[in-house]
């Protein structure tokens, strides 16, 4: 329990922190990444921070325009529909590299060695120092992403994947179609990796990837508490993009979950269902003007390998079946509070304090946007009243880091009140 | 419209192989199967002990011969017969039928069989389909199916629809060409397992002796195939026609695991799912799962000429851990008009193989489309033509050394088009070179695992051996022998072997490549 | 829950289940001196139709609440109550391994509260008491916390995760990290009002990978409103039902005989070593035992009224998961997967399937696509539910197999021809 209470205390002191000194949370609600025609990356190896304690080998990309530093995931790519795309990649890893488009047109251009055998599914940038150009075109709205064609088994596990996010003309919208339209948007890029391979590969050994079994599980390359913690924050240089989600009550967010692990994975968001209006960059419709018509609802998105999922999330404490205002019946009502339960209160007391345990994220009431009573040796993290909700993988066994909980595919919504700016 | 079919996997030749019979207006097909004993060969020259299905008195194929049901007919009977030493029996999700399961004597009674068994060695059973409806299906064993499906007891089944060029009665499902992909897996410890007489589901962890498995429960695949092998070069794409044309992929999968097939390039609309044609088609997919025992019915159209990868996103593309391999597949898209020569070859087994043996490269699925004439081959060593080397396979019996290959595939019509074959198939001819003696041989007792997991173990280490690719573990409870083998292919050194009672000796010997044993 | 980590691990290897059952038996000697004590701490059922025994005498008291806002307290006739405590025990595997366990165990509502813990001691039930709810209905859940007779190291906390629930608070949502969860000897009430129907499950999120890992799971579902009207589905077809899944509004999704299935994989191991006092062995969790409704098969299409017995704690696996229909019956199967550690492709042979709603919706689109579909399986990871329709309209009487077409299921364990697999038993009209 003290090593739990810790982890989230490291992770939502910032959220004190911020909404102490000005109601700030620390949530980002555009997605971070690098826009343009023309990249210029760098394949190289580094370490991730993991909140075990641990530090893992990875290769990734690093944005030459940006900071430079090898990242994971690498740098995500946003990017208007019909762009030209260049991507000068320099390799400075041991080994040669390739970057593939699933999801763009056009067809594979394999590479063989002397021996007539299969090396990539691309043209390679050489070790140390090579480098190669790759071009397309950002072809139909959506989610997707870039990811090794060569040594696929090792190198795409290792970290060398991104997010590619195409526009629609629309600002505001998933895709074309209204339906998609959306208040704030979130990328939550999951990944798995294997310890033993990451240390087989610094060492220069070989690993026998039939032999997978996850240890460490990410979120925008972040393990738990990690997740919770801002975009670019300065202790992980390597994981710039944070994976915590806010919203008001009435809001609508985009989530864009995409699966670049070897594993399916089971998203699970707690507070509502997702509904899922776009898969792998395409609108789930019958097409032309029927819109959405295919959208699916989903309280674990099945988020299978390689594949993207574009969802829609609301909450308005829609039939709860009382006021989470804690509103008298005469009071005004609140921006986006389900009106027929108005006035109505809990229909459950709260036990004494004592009798309970109380979560570090618990605001000390159960009314949103309020705090309460809360023990002497609580540490009061939630001075906004959010109601804080887990989003993870329901492989449970994947809110881990190796062997310790919490961690891994793991991270929070925090619905504000609707007075609580968020960014 | 063709049926390209994948690698050796075959569709049968309807007329050559069934009688057509007449249940008033309903026209049956029937099918003559064999369950055997068989063995398929890894890429990396791993053999593999399988059980399999044959069609009459034919060779034991992994996966099993798909069988058609031709449009309008509405039955499908296949007649069992069994040379294993097990009953077998075969089951097809989706097709109606009716099951008559077998229970065991035990208690409480446990299912055997999901349906009536072929008796070990000879059978024979009769599965009767009726009312079947187009799709593409699984057959497999309905017989402790743990161990059957997984041993290779499994086949794919196309059902058509009344209409030519559709893989469903419905317009939407019509297409140009049409590929077969069946995926399934192998662990290759389980078969030798099996092979060895060392599966006793009848036993417990208490009763088995050393070295028995009892149940199929640490299932732990290295090798995954699409249709008769995994990846491995020389390798001869799917042909998916022309450019803007319409390809079928008949997508199953008879492994016990999830597989996430991604596409890159062009885009899949799944348009059926266990041989039912879906209400609304899951149009755009890059990457699809494709569960155990599932069935999907693919639609793709590529807009240009050129090679498309079709792989596991679950990054199962190694054979047994060396990439390039396992479910990773390619599919060529020939240009939109003229005509087209493209050279394909692949071997009948690994490029790199022990010598004395022959191996036959095969130029049967290069591409060749709008040649009105028959296309002609030239197979050329390093570069060279071979004389006299002008049929489609050409079988190669070399000495030990390495053997660039390649062949000319031509159009002879006017003007005449020919394509060379590149890359080159290279075959590394291995000689046979005895292994060297093993020392260094230790023995040690230890205590494994923990609360009752716990068990103990023997740890027995020795030196490599020059030439070794494996070893042998012997046993004999005397210092002079009679040896007999207690642990098989065994690559890990030390390794763990179980207690045995008594007084033991062991001997290592080394395996070499060829599979000679050593001193 | 984090145990101090004293044995190294060279002495960890050589531990034994005799060290669990000696601190079995100390726990239990610790029982009868420390419970009543707990006991004596807030302790309060809530409940609205005076079952909480408050001292104010039928009605009002504490849990009577105002239902419709009408400014009186009242007893509402739709509100259900139930009383769980969450704790450990045994259950036995299809094999005949006792394997150690947390659970959620059924406590009678007239039971006095000062005897919870008594009661609630080694009752760990697989699954968790089934929740079965009517669309409309409150649910006053009632949970209790025995703690832990085999780990007295171990102060966890329990919670109640209504998984799926739309539109939830998060002081009823079940998670501890952001929310209050009781204390050893001590009570809290989650509130629920029951507007959506469909197939949910619920399960403790403490330390969620270890608490479900152990055990901690139930079936949940909300029949919906539709119930008890007549529907003929498809028109003309002569086929009436008035009991759906959902409402669908024409009757497709009506059925004559449910079954709610809940996967679950426990990993021998990890229980083992963690009764041990061991750190938690979460990575390269494999399953040992696949279990629909906490057994194995054969276990089960046991039907004996009890359920399956353990030598430790007596009958704590009341739920079998036979289906017995007559030949033209529909059969709604609810099946829900709160494995940790692995996804199950669930697939029934020989019934024709149509899968009708998939994590307690309704599969029919925004504007009224059915997306619906026939298939011979559903494959699902911890955390979805579907619900599917099995006709039997044209099937032969007989038995036919729910099971796991990942077929290393088949197993309890080192046990073959078990695992992840029932039966349904179809008999001529």
């Amino acid at each position: 329990m003290d090593r739990q209470a810790f982890r989230f205390a490291r992770a939502a002191l910032i959220v004190a922190v911020l909404a102490a000194a000005g109601g700030a949370a620390p949530a980002s609600a555009a997605i971070s990444g690098i826009t343009g025609t023309t990249f210029n990356f760098t394949a190289r190896d580094g370490f991730l921070a993991n909140p075990d304690g641990s530090y893992i080998y990875f290769w990734g990309l690093a944005d030459d325009g940006g900071t430079g530093e090898v990242q994971l995931p690498g740098p995500t790519l946003i990017l208007s529909q019909g762009t030209m795309v260049t991507i000068n990649l320099t390799n400075m890893l041991p080994e040669p590299v390739s970057l593939v488009f699933p999801g763009q047109e056009g067809p594979t251009q394999p590479v063989y060695d002397a021996n007539g055998r299969l090396r990539s599914l691309a043209q390679e940038a050489a070790p140390s120092g090579g480098t190669r150009t790759y071009t397309f075109t950002a072809g139909a709205p959506g989610t997707y992403y870039y990811q090794s064609g060569t040594h696929l088994d090792k190198q795409i596990p290792l970290g060398l994947y991104g997010a590619i996010i195409v526009r629609p003309p629309i600002a505001g919208q998933a895709y074309a179609d209204a339906a998609t339209a959306y208040d704030r948007e979130y990328l939550l890029l999951l990944a798995d990796l294997d310890h033993r391979l990451s240390t087989a590969a610094e060492s220069g050994l070989s690993f026998d990837s039939t032999d997978w079994i996850a240890g460490y599980w990410f979120i925008n390359g972040r393990s738990a508490t990690d997740t919770m913690s801002e975009d670019n924050v300065p202790w992980l240089p390597n994981q710039p993009y944070g994976a915590m989600v806010s919203m008001h009550p009435g809001e609508t967010i985009l989530l864009r979950v995409l699966n670049m692990g070897r594993d399916p994975h089971p998203f699970h968001t707690h507070g509502n269902h997702v509904l899922a209006v776009g898969r792998d960059g395409r609108l789930l419709s019958t097409g032309g003007a029927a819109g959405a018509d295919l959208a699916e609802f989903h309280f674990t998105v099945p988020a299978g390998s390689g594949q993207t999922w574009d969802g829609l999330f609301t909450w308005s404490a829609d039939n709860l079946g009382w006021d989470v205002y804690g509103h008298a019946p005469g009071d005004p009502m609140q921006v986006g509070e389900y009106a027929p339960d108005h006035g109505k209160a809990i229909p459950t007391q709260t036990p004494y304090l004592t009798s309970l345990q109380y979560g570090d994220l618990y605001s000390g009431s159960p009314l949103l946007g309020q705090t309460g009573p809360l023990p002497p040796d609580h540490p009061g993290l939630n001075q906004t009243g959010a109601f804080f909700y887990m989003w993870h993988s329901h492989r449970e066994n994947e809110m881990t880091n190796l062997n310790d909980f919490p961690g891994g595919m793991m991270t929070m919504l925090a619905i504000e009140a609707p007075w609580v700016p968020i960014p | 419209m063709r049926l390209c079919h994948g690698r050796r996997l075959r569709v049968l030749t309807v007329a050559a192989v069934l009688t057509l019979s007449f249940h008033g207006l309903s026209r049956a097909v029937t099918y003559n199967l064999r369950a055997d004993y068989g063995s398929v060969t890894m890429p990396d020259g791993r053999v593999i002990p399988v059980w399999g299905f044959a069609l009459g008195s034919g060779p034991v194929t992994i996966p099993g011969p798909t069988l058609e049901v031709p449009a309008g007919d509405t039955t499908l009977v296949i007649n069992l017969t069994n040379n294993l030493a097990k009953p077998v029996s075969l089951v097809v999700a989706g097709l109606p039928a009716t099951l008559s399961p077998v229970f065991d004597s035990g208690t409480p009674t446990r299912v055997v069989s999901f349906t009536h068994e072929a008796a070990p060695a000879g059978g024979p059973a009769t599965y009767t389909f009726t009312g079947v409806r187009p799709g593409t299906f699984l057959y497999e064993s309905g017989t402790d199916p743990s161990l059957e499906v997984q041993m290779g007891l499994f086949g794919a089944i196309v059902v058509r629809p009344a209409t030519a060029g559709r893989a469903y009665d419905a317009p939407a499902s019509a297409y140009d060409h049409e590929v077969v992909m069946l995926v399934s897996e192998i662990d290759p410890v389980f078969h030798d397992t099996v092979a060895q007489g060392k599966y006793a589901p009848e036993k417990t962890p208490e009763t088995a002796l050393p070295g028995e498995v009892t149940s199929t429960i640490d299932y732990h695949p290295k090798y995954f195939l699409v249709n008769d092998r995994p990846y491995t070069d020389p390798y001869a794409p799917f042909a998916g026609g022309r450019a803007g044309e319409t390809t079928l992929i008949r997508l199953i999968n008879a492994g016990l695991q999830t597989h996430s097939m991604e596409l890159q390039g062009t885009r899949m609309d799944v348009i059926a799912q266990d041989g039912n044609l879906l209400g609304h088609p899951r149009t755009g997919r890059v990457s699809e799962s494709l569960e155990a025992g599932q069935t999907l019915d693919i639609l793709i159209r590529p807009a240009t000429a050129g090679l498309y990868a079709f792989y596991d996103r679950r990054l199962n593309v190694t054979n047994a851990g060396a990439f390039p391999g396992g479910i990773l597949a390619f599919i060529e898209v020939s240009p939109a008009s003229g005509t087209v020569v493209k050279a394909h070859v692949q071997a009948d087994g690994p490029a790199r193989y022990c010598a004395g043996n022959v191996r036959r490269l095969d130029a049967s699925r290069s591409t060749v489309l709008g040649c009105t004439s028959t296309p002609t081959y030239q197979w050329r060593l390093g570069g060279a033509p071979i004389a006299a080397a002008t049929g489609v396979n050409y079988d190669v019996a070399q000495p030990a050394g390495a053997y660039s290959y390649t062949v000319d595939v031509t159009c002879p019509g006017g003007p005449a088009v020919t394509d060379t074959l590149a890359p080159p198939a290279v075959l590394e001819v291995v000689a046979d070179v005895a292994p060297a003696e093993v020392t260094g041989l230790t023995v040690a007792r230890k205590e494994f695992g923990i609360l009752s997991a716990t068990r103990d173990g023997l740890v027995i280490g020795w030196s490599p051996a020059a030439g070794a690719v494996s070893y042998i573990v012997y046993i004999s409870a005397t210092p002079s022998g009679p040896w007999t083998p207690y642990a098989l292919g065994v690559t890990a050194i030390p390794t763990v072997v179980a207690v045995p009672s008594g007084t033991a000796y062991f001997r290592v010997a080394a395996v070499n490549f060829c599979g000679t044993v050593g001193p | 829950m984090s145990a101090p980590m004293t044995a190294r691990k060279e002495e960890r290897a050589l531990m034994r289940t005799r060290t669990a059952m000696t601190r079995l038996g100390l726990g239990l000697f610790l029982l009868c001196l420390a419970l009543p004590g707990a006991a004596a701490a807030v302790n309060q059922l809530q409940c609205p139709n005076d079952i909480d025994k408050d001292p104010a005498g039928d009605f009002p008291g504490p849990g009577d609440i105002d239902h419709n806002g009408n400014g009186v307290l009242d007893v509402d006739p739709n509100a259900v109550c139930m009383w769980i405590q969450g704790g450990d025990g045994f259950v036995r595997m299809a094999d005949g391994y006792t394997i150690y366990m947390f659970g959620f165990s059924p406590v009678p509502l007239a039971l006095p509260e000062e005897q919870a813990q008594s009661y609630g001691a080694l009752a760990a039930n697989a699954p968790a008491p089934n929740i079965f709810l009517d669309e409309g209905q409150e649910l006053y859940l009632n949970l209790g916390n025995t703690g832990f007779l085999v780990r007295l190291d171990v102060d966890d906390a329990h919670t109640v995760h209504w998984h799926g629930f739309p539109e939830q608070s998060a002081i009823h949502d079940g998670v501890p990290e952001v929310s209050p969860a009781p204390r050893i000897g001590t009570i809290f009430t989650y509130w629920y009002q029951a507007v959506r129907p469909g197939t949910y499950f619920y399960h403790c999120h403490f330390e969620a990978p270890e608490h479900i890992q152990l055990g901690m799971i139930g079936n949940l579902y909300v029949r919906p409103a539709q119930n008890g009207t007549d529907k003929e589905y498809p028109t003309g077809s002569g086929r009436h039902y008035n009991k759906f899944a959902y409402n669908d509004g024409d009757g497709r999704t009506g059925y004559n005989v449910e079954a709610a299935l809940q996967v679950i994989d426990f990993d021998r191991y990890f229980h083992d070593v963690f009764m041990n006092v061991q750190p938690d062995p979460f990575y390269n969790s494999r399953s040992s035992y696949p279990l629909f409704n906490g057994r194995g098969y054969p276990d089960t299409i046991d039907t004996s009224p009890a359920g399956i017995e353990n030598e430790v704690s007596g009958f704590r696996q009341p739920i079998h998961s036979l289906v017995e229909a007559v030949k033209g019956d529909r059969i709604l199967l609810r099946l829900s997967n709160v494995s940790t550690n692995a996804h199950h492709t669930v697939q029934v042979l020989g019934i024709p399937m149509r899968v009708v709603a998939k994590d307690a919706k309704l599969l029919r689109g925004p504007t009224g696509a059915d997306m619906s579909y026939m298939a011979n399986s559903i494959t699902f990871g911890g955390g979805e539910a579907y619900d599917v329709i099995l006709d039997t309209k044209d099937v032969a009487p007989g038995t036919y197999f729910v099971y796991s077409r990942n077929l290393n299921d088949l197993n309890n364990y080192r046990q073959a021809r078990g695992g992840l697999m029932t039966e349904i038993r179809v008999s001529a009209p």
